[in-house]
């Protein structure tokens, strides 16, 4: 079977692929990112390009834009040579590889209780390296740490590869049940070696790192492994294991000293895992005599409630509304996005934040908490999410999806009814978990006496917003701490603390999982949340 | 008042030892909480823990049997005001009175075999008359005894409708080991019945003209040795006899008067559905109803199956090809979950069209169309396997099955797990839109396919 | 009560709505400050109401028990208005608008109007007005028809979460009751009042409908969502404490048990008796939730409540409240 070159620019990646196969596909084995929800079924429509040299099929054409066609990449075929480029739908925005961590003394900067310096893997030489590394569902961040003094020395970030095989945890083990395990594994261990040569920055890393700890949740690890994860998703849920042994960072093709282990943080059940767990001991969960609430705004929406004794955890499908995905103009917390917004209530007049200045590109999660806390509070939406009269007319698009409020000048950022409910629903998702785990306490239960919230919002999560629109419970703005990354702090503390990866383990067995939609209250919660703030605005307050 | 599961939660020993079968310590409270568990469970619960958790859940009404055997009927342990609460635990007995004055033996027989081959089957439930409550004509009690002899020995649980002592005496005497309700005449002096009930150590109701009497006299005739008893409510109109329904099961919740948690009993005379309405919603424990007929029976049958329905667990039909109408080879074929209600509302609307069609009833553990989709348990491979196993393939000539407007996402799906060339159609997702669907979409679509060589 | 049974008193209670203006005499509903019927303990200054269904056409699904009573008046509004009041003695009445419906007649916004003003010109009872359903054809009826009888008080029938807009503001334009319909949900119910609420609906001029399943049909579900409902109110909540308002001959008479002749079922007994048994029991269930108007269909059947009611509120003449 003939192969073609695939070039995608500017990246200037390239690869061959086998006759016949589609674009993204291309686009995967080239690693260039492109955004594709729905995992390539034709169904989402954001991996657009544009064929800037070749030829496809004309059915496939969408639209043509200076003469070049614009097609979606997982539906056409390459058939000889191409050059493609993805275009702003399909691009995924640069992650900020922002120096945040380099030169922190992580133990001192993140530990809850006094740890000492005693790593989990060997280490002999001053310049001993380990990396500590967080596998999230759609983003990787990876640290070197300096294992002699436990200082932070490089940094990088990465999206996660198996993004084009779909959006959600459930889409990749599909994908991964119909015989492309080998494949995503690959693909997040080539992504792994990437952000090791980034981190790097050129100098002789590689034979200096000692040993890894991994910390994501129970699907990811399976696929890092290449375990087969389909039984995750079976009813009760039956991972493969929830405590991996640790392997040899060489078979995953990872750098490293010879016979350089890789850990991975065990996990509590098949839908919390292993980062859920680092993150709530380095809140200090473990060691608590208060109840905490731990929550992580991301896609899966997992919630820890409980403290020394005891903890329950679940997650709640909260979408992945707060990493701007499902917004029609969302995009990463990143250079041009909408981070916040306040209204005149006198004039109606709206200013708009935007991160790093500049063009609005897009909004990201903590825009939109922000933007619908203001938009709520200065009357411009219903308590339903939908726009009302006090709109003034200069802000008001009207599309074949309903109405919107303009965000940029020229109207082509905007914010969507439909995103406003995609908020909702996930808003409710989470605030509904939080309610019933608390609650499956009995009435009268303990109340949240300190809660830390963790996201991909990099410091720009606004914790009044999101109290202020029923995302978070009504309690003491006092007792919220932001946590950047659980997971990757947590990882962090393990390689440096073997203490600390004992006490994860140790806590794990005193995590229940609550499986919610087997609560019979939790629909009757997620509907109840599904306004704003909510129905019953009383129920907010949980301490 | 139960215990939170937190609050048992701290009675545990916290070792998280998996003895019970549970991960932590933390689990098997809150299962214990719910009351889905047994303390016995945990091998290593303290004495402290035992007397907390006994002390609060013994039951505040008491379950009391009637009949022996396969249909014995059981009835009481009930726990709460309002169904939505928790639920209403064990459905209501409907006994058919029967009085076999002036009724020869041939008729009697006749009229008892024919009660006990009714069986009506709805939503997975058998309806059935769950017992004969015998009338005694004052002062002759021959035709009661053989009529209760008669229906005991087709395994009918009994309850004797005494109209005097000596009447009681008799009939109890003879059919006392097949555990009889011990029915005295309304308004009587319980005083002697309850010695004959205690004797025969048989279930006993008691009746009063007030509430406060009616709870000295059950408490009085638990001092006399009767083990079982029931209540019959006081008041001759709705308004009263709602008052004492409702005043029975608080003062029982709330532990007012031991007298007072027992179930309860009520009489229904003929042309008195209201009454038995009023008793199966608000808390009777076994009815006796003087009317026969389907057109009494049926309706209170479905209202008991309805209100003692667990909220919490959904009725579910029993998964299948389903026929609307007569259908034929060429009729359509609509998919829909096994949540009863979903069924319900699907069929009628169906069959409202005047089309004939198959529906298809995938089981998705009872759960609505949406709810299932969402828990991963109405996607199209399952939807695609349950076809395979009703064998629907077998039952039409086209290959088109049209599925719920909920969830159009499941099409690609299903047509690649059924393959074979079946076509998936996105019907309408209100029932209510049936019709105009096979108006339509439906008849064009058909009309074509018949065309097709 | 010697027992020591203290009576439940609550922090809350029902609105008072009242049906009916202009030319129409008024009927109150709603008021009640306890649980329904627990006349022992609360004050309830209103019986619930009941009402009798007409429609604008011949109705073809009625099935023939229930067309017999209303025989030669069938799709006669003004006629079946009278028989409805005059002999079966409804307290109010409820028009439903079917023929409207663009798949069962079409009929224009401006026959409609005209169908219901031959209601009010025949009869002087309130009167609830159910629109076709159809999202913009309703829309368009009800509002032509609650402008061309403005000040009767009429109860629309009915606004949702989805689509309240409209209805919302000819009822206030138009001195009409907004009926709130939500799918068997407390949630929703109590958010479609808040919405209407904060549109300046005055919840005074609302009831609420939770959508009725008849009996075997999902009556439990409406029956506990009716129960909850009715403790939020009594619990203080100003937001679910519109008095209800059920469907009950519509859905009731959908179900299969109530049609189906004997011949086809013998163990069914007779369809007669039992479809008008279904509607009873399905009426007398929810008016234990806390239904405070009752639309019914057969004719004996509203005397079979209407005699239920009476041992809790005392005969009335004719039924309604005040005339």
């Amino acid at each position: 079977m003939p192969s073609h070159p695939v070039r995608f620019s500017p990246s200037g990646r390239s690869t061959l692929v086998a006759e016949g196969s589609s674009i993204l596909r291309a686009a995967e084995l080239a690693s260039e990112p492109v955004r594709a929800e729905c995992g390539g079924r034709g169904a989402c429509g954001r991996c657009l390009v544009s064929i800037l040299e070749g030829q496809v099929p004309e059915y496939r054409v969408l639209r043509r834009e200076s003469g070049f066609p614009h097609v979606l990449a997982c539906l056409t075929p390459v058939h000889g040579p191409l050059t493609v480029q993805p275009l702003v739908e399909a691009q995924l925005p640069k992650l900020a590889s922002s120096d945040r961590y380099i030169g922190t003394e992580a133990l001192l900067a993140w530990a809850a209780w006094p740890l000492a310096l005693a790593p989990l893997v060997e280490c002999h030489e001053p310049e001993d390296l380990g990396v500590a590394l967080d596998i999230g569902t759609t983003t990787l961040r990876l640290l070197l740490i300096r294992l002699a003094d436990g200082v932070i020395v490089g940094e990088a970030g990465a999206y996660n590869p198996q993004i084009s095989k779909g959006a959600d945890v459930i889409s990749r083990i599909v994908a991964a049940e119909k015989g492309g395990l080998g494949e995503l594994a690959s693909a997040i261990r080539r992504a792994v070696v990437s952000m090791i040569a980034e981190a790097a920055a050129g100098g002789p890393v590689p034979q200096r790192i000692r040993g890894y700890v991994v910390a994501g949740n129970v699907t990811m690890i399976h696929l890092l492994l290449a375990a087969d994860p389909s039984g995750i998703r079976r009813v009760p849920s039956e991972p493969r294991s929830l405590a991996f042994s640790p392997v040899h960072a060489a078979d995953l093709g990872w750098p490293g000293r010879a016979g350089a282990p890789v850990y991975t943080v065990p996990g509590a059940g098949g839908w919390v895992g292993g980062d859920i767990l680092a993150g709530a001991v380095r809140a200090g969960f473990s060691r608590a005599a208060e109840t905490a609430l731990y929550v992580d705004l991301g896609t899966n929406g997992e919630i820890v409630f409980g403290n020394a004794d005891f903890a329950l955890a679940c997650a709640c499908s909260a979408g992945p509304a707060f990493e701007g995905g499902g917004i029609r103009c969302g995009m990463r917390a990143d250079r041009g996005a909408v981070d916040g917004a306040a209204i005149d209530g006198q004039t109606g007049a709206m200013e708009i934040s935007v991160i790093g200045g500049g063009r609005v590109r897009g909004l990201c999660g903590s825009g939109l908490i922000a933007l619908a806390d203001a938009l709520f509070r200065a009357g411009w939406i219903d308590r339903g999410g939908r726009l009302t009269a006090r709109v003034p007319g200069n802000r008001r698009v009207e599309g074949k999806w309903g109405a919107a409020i303009a965000l940029s000048v020229d109207q082509r950022v905007a914010l969507w009814e439909r995103d406003l409910a995609s908020l909702i629903r996930a808003k409710a998702a989470i605030f509904a978990g939080i309610r019933s785990l608390v609650d499956s306490l009995g009435l009268g239960g303990p109340s949240i006496e300190r809660a830390y919230v963790s996201g991909n919002f990099g410091r720009y999560l606004n914790l009044p917003a999101a109290v202020g629109i029923g995302l978070l419970p009504d309690i003491p703005l006092g007792r919220y701490g932001y946590i950047d990354n659980g997971s990757l702090e947590g990882a962090a503390l393990s390689l440096l603390s073997s203490e600390f990866f004992s006490e994860i383990a140790r806590y794990l067995t005193r995590v229940t999982y609550v499986d919610l939609s087997e609560l019979p209250g939790y629909m009757g919660e997620f509907v109840g949340a599904s306004f704003l703030p909510h129905t019953s605005p009383d129920l907010l307050r949980m301490g | 008042m139960p215990l939170t599961g937190l609050q048992v939660f701290k009675l545990l020993p916290n070792t998280n030892c998996r003895k019970c079968g549970y991960p932590t310590c933390l689990t098997f409270a809150m299962k214990l909480a719910a009351g889905k568990e047994s303390l016995e469970k945990c091998p290593d619960a303290s004495p402290e823990a035992r007397e907390a958790l006994g002390a609060a859940s013994a039951p505040p009404i008491q379950g009391v049997t009637i009949g022996r055997g396969e249909r014995a009927v059981t009835v009481g342990e009930e726990t709460v005001f309002f169904r939505h609460e928790k639920t209403f635990v064990r459905r209501p007995g409907l006994f058919q009175t029967f009085d076999p004055a002036g009724v020869s033996a041939a008729e009697r027989d006749a009229r008892l075999d024919h009660w006990h081959g009714i069986r009506v089957e709805r939503a997975g439930e058998t309806f059935q008359v769950d017992g004969i409550a015998v009338v005694e004509s004052p002062g002759t009690p021959q035709p009661t005894v053989d009529a209760a002899v008669a229906a005991a020995q087709r395994g009918f649980p009994m309850a004797i409708l005494a109209a005097t002592l000596p009447g009681a005496i008799a009939v109890a005497e003879r059919i006392k080991e097949h555990r009889p309700l011990l029915v005295p005449p309304a308004g009587a002096n319980p005083e002697g019945y309850a010695g004959l009930a205690a004797r025969l150590g048989i279930p006993l109701v008691v009746g009063a003209p007030d509430l406060a009497s009616l709870a000295d006299a059950a408490r009085e005739a638990a001092r006399e040795g009767v083990k079982n008893i029931l209540l019959e409510p006081p008041g001759a109109d709705p308004r009263s006899l709602h008052h004492s329904l409702t005043a029975i099961r608080r003062g029982a919740l709330d532990r007012i008067h031991p007298g007072l948690g027992h179930p309860v009993f009520l009489r229904v005379g003929t042309g008195e559905i209201e009454k038995a309405v009023l008793g199966i919603t608000k808390f009777a424990s076994l009815l006796a109803l003087a009317d026969g007929g389907g057109e009494t029976w049926l309706p209170l049958w479905v209202l008991r199956q309805n209100i003692y329905t667990d909220p919490q667990k959904p009725l579910q039909m029993d998964p299948g090809l389903y026929a609307i109408g007569e259908p034929n080879d060429t009729s359509p074929l609509l998919v829909t979950s096994n949540f009863s209600l979903t069924y319900f509302i699907v069929s009628t609307e169906a069959e409202a069209t005047g089309m004939a069609c198959h529906l298809a009833v995938v089981d998705a553990e009872g759960l609505s169309v949406l709810t299932a989709w969402s828990a991963g348990k109405f996607s199209g491979d399952r939807v695609a396997k349950a076809l395979r196993q009703m064998k629907a393939a077998e039952r039409v000539s086209h290959r088109t099955v049209i599925i719920p407007g909920y969830v159009p996402v499941i099409s690609g799906e299903l047509e690649d797990a059924l393959g074979d060339g079946w076509r998936v159609l996105v019907g309408p997702q209100e029932a209510s839109d049936i019709a105009p669907f096979f108006r339509d979409v439906w008849g064009p679509l058909a009309r074509d396919l018949r065309a097709e060589p | 009560m010697s027992l020591g049974l203290k009576p439940k008193k609550w922090a809350g209670a029902l609105r008072e709505v009242t049906l009916g203006a202009g030319s129409r005499w008024p009927l109150t509903v709603g008021g009640g400050n306890g649980l329904p019927l627990h006349t022992f303990e609360a004050v309830f200054p209103h019986r619930p109401a009941l009402a009798l269904e007409i429609t604008d056409v011949d109705p073809a699904r009625w099935v023939e028990s229930v067309r017999q009573p209303w025989e030669g008046v069938l799709g006669m509004p003004a006629e079946a208005a009278r028989r409805a009041v005059e002999e079966f003695g409804a307290d109010l009445l409820m028009i439903h608008l079917m023929g409207a419906h663009p798949d069962r007649g079409n009929r224009s916004p401006e026959q409609a109007a005209a169908d219901v003003g031959a209601v009010l010109e025949a009869v002087n009872v309130p009167l609830i007005v159910k629109g076709p359903g159809a999202g913009q054809k309703q829309n368009a009826v009800l509002a032509c028809v609650a402008e061309n009888c403005r000040g009767e008080g009429l109860a629309l029938h009915s606004a949702t979460n989805e689509d309240y807009k409209t209805l919302a503001a000819v009822a206030v334009a138009y001195g009409h009751v907004l009926v709130a319909e939500s799918p068997i949900d407390v949630n929703i119910a109590k958010q479609l009042n808040i919405l209407l609420s904060d549109t300046n609906v005055d919840l005074n001029r609302v009831l609420t409908d939770p959508l009725t399943g008849g009996l075997g049909y999902g009556l439990e579900y409406t029956y506990s969502v009716m129960e909850r409902i009715r403790l939020a109110a009594l619990g203080g909540d100003a937001m679910l404490n519109c008095p209800i308002i059920c469907l009950v001959g519509d859905e009731a008479w959908k179900a299969k048990e109530a049609r189906v002749q004997s011949d086809q079922e013998p163990l069914w007994g007779s369809q007669r008796q039992r479809g008008i048994h279904w509607e009873v029991a399905t009426a007398m269930t929810l008016i234990e939730a806390g239904a405070e108007v009752l639309v019914l269909r057969h004719p004996e059947a509203l005397a079979k409540v209407r005699q239920q009611l009476d041992s809790w509120f005392g005969e009335t003449p004719g039924g309604t409240s005040c005339r």
